[in-house]
Order: structure tokens, then sequence, then C-alpha cells
């Protein structure tokens, strides 16, 4: 995994996913690496840069997912062991 | 009657030498412990070895939930088996200090600010700790890992509700 830290933020429905990821590589120099949709509206996005620039980018998405929809949680794992990444997809595509 | 003062004089002789031997090798050791001079009254005198030592212990307790509490009287219940132990207690030789529990009871006063629902962010962290505020998050209200750092960093209480 060449990123040190890893963002998630989860919202209910598409919308405010998509709002929040915008935001997310609009605030800071994160790349989005993987997008789950779980069911029930439930979507997922993960973002991987560095701690410092992963943790402005999911502040700005959380809010931005707030206000434009529900923003179900946000977490920041600022260094991933490699051994998730072995079972969750989370390398840059 | 006529043997119990020589009795009397055997006794406090044999006791003599027993606490002689008993105070030699600290009265080697230290060159003036307490208990190095023969008491007069022979028959105290083997209470008078152990009892001279008035170094007073004090134990740090860390008392900060129930358990703790268990466990201190328990442990306070086994110094009690032993007789010198509780001689000191009762004494006030052996004390105890209460260690770092004095946060837990300090009451929190300041005016609370509620959050219903929606990101808690680094911004509203901030705006709390300029107004002495505390902050209480309803069920579906999410703290941002950056508004966590900054409520720890600006000692801002969060309680959060389920």
């Amino acid at each position: 995994m060449s990123s040190t830290a890893i963002g998630m933020i989860e919202t209910k429905g598409f919308v405010a996913a998509l709002a929040a990821a915008d935001a997310m590589v609009k605030a800071a120099n994160v790349t989005i690496t993987d997008r789950q949709e779980v069911g029930d509206g439930l979507v997922a996005v993960v973002i991987s840069g560095e701690v410092g620039a992963v943790k402005a980018a999911t502040e700005a998405g959380a809010e931005t997912a707030s206000q434009v929809g529900e923003l179900v949680s946000v977490h920041v794992i600022p260094r991933p062991h490699a051994e998730i990444g072995t079972h969750f997809d989370l390398s840059a595509k | 009657m006529t043997s119990s003062p020589d009795l009397r004089a055997l006794i406090a002789d044999v006791v003599r030498e027993v606490v002689a031997d008993l105070a030699g090798p600290s009265a080697a050791a230290a060159p003036a412990p307490p208990a190095a001079p023969v008491p007069p009254a022979g028959v105290a005198g083997a209470e008078h070895v152990t009892a001279p030592r008035p170094r007073e212990r004090v134990e740090a307790v860390r008392i900060g939930d129930d358990a703790d509490l268990d466990g201190f009287a328990r442990h306070l219940l086994a110094l009690f088996e032993n007789p010198k132990n509780r001689q000191d207690l009762r004494a006030g030789r052996l004390r105890f200090r209460l260690e770092g529990g004095a946060t837990s009871a300090v009451p929190e006063t300041r005016p609370a600010q509620r959050i219903d629902s929606g990101a808690v962010t680094e911004r509203q962290v901030k705006a709390a700790a300029e107004a002495g505020r505390r902050l209480i998050l309803g069920p579906r209200a999410v703290l941002t890992p950056l508004a966590r750092e900054k409520a720890r960093a600006l000692g801002v209480p969060i309680e959060k509700e389920r």
C-alpha cells in the first residue's frame, strides 16, 4: 500500500456520498480508492493519502454529506496494516 | 513466696539475653538502633523488640470505580490478618493516599450544547471551547476525527448518547 492513511465516509443515499467524495478530493491531496454500496441506501467512499490530507478531506466531506443528505459514519485509519489490503480492496486503481 | 524474686530475676536475665541476641545483629549493622538499650522491666522486654519502629508507611491507593473500592477493602482485610500491620494501621503509622482520583470527583458545571444529527466538525468544537460549553451528541451525530483531536486538545468534554 503506497499511501499512509485511509479515510472512510458512509452516507445514506447516493447523492450525499457523491457530494462528499467531490468535497474530499477538492479539499486535500487525496485519491478515491473505493466505493461500496451495501444496500439499504448505504454508500461508503474510501480515500487514501497522507494522514493530514486524509483527515482534512474527511472533515470537509463529512460536513458536505451532512448538509446534502444523511451522514452515517466517518473514520480515518492513519496507518492501515498490510494484512487488510489482502481482504479489502483498498489499493488505488 | 521466697522464690518469686529469684524467678523474676531469672526471667529478667533470660529476657535480657534474648533481647541482646535479637538486637545484636542490628546493633552491629546500625550504630544507634532504638532497640539496643536493654529494657529495665524484664517482662515487657519481648514486646519492646518489635514495637519501636516509628517509620511511617504511606500506600498510594487508586479508586476510580466500584471494582477499585472492592479491591481496596479486600486489601485492607488482608492487611488486618497480620498483627503488626493491624497495630500500624491503628497507630496511624500505615496510612493511605488517594492517587489520581481527584479528576473524576470534579462535577461538570459547563453549560451543555446538544447536537442531535449531522457532522460535528472541528469548527463546532472550537466554537464550543470558546463559549466554554460541553458537547452532548445525539445517537445520529457523527464526530469527525479532526474534531475529536481538537476536543482533546482544547479540553472540551464530549458525551455521546446511545
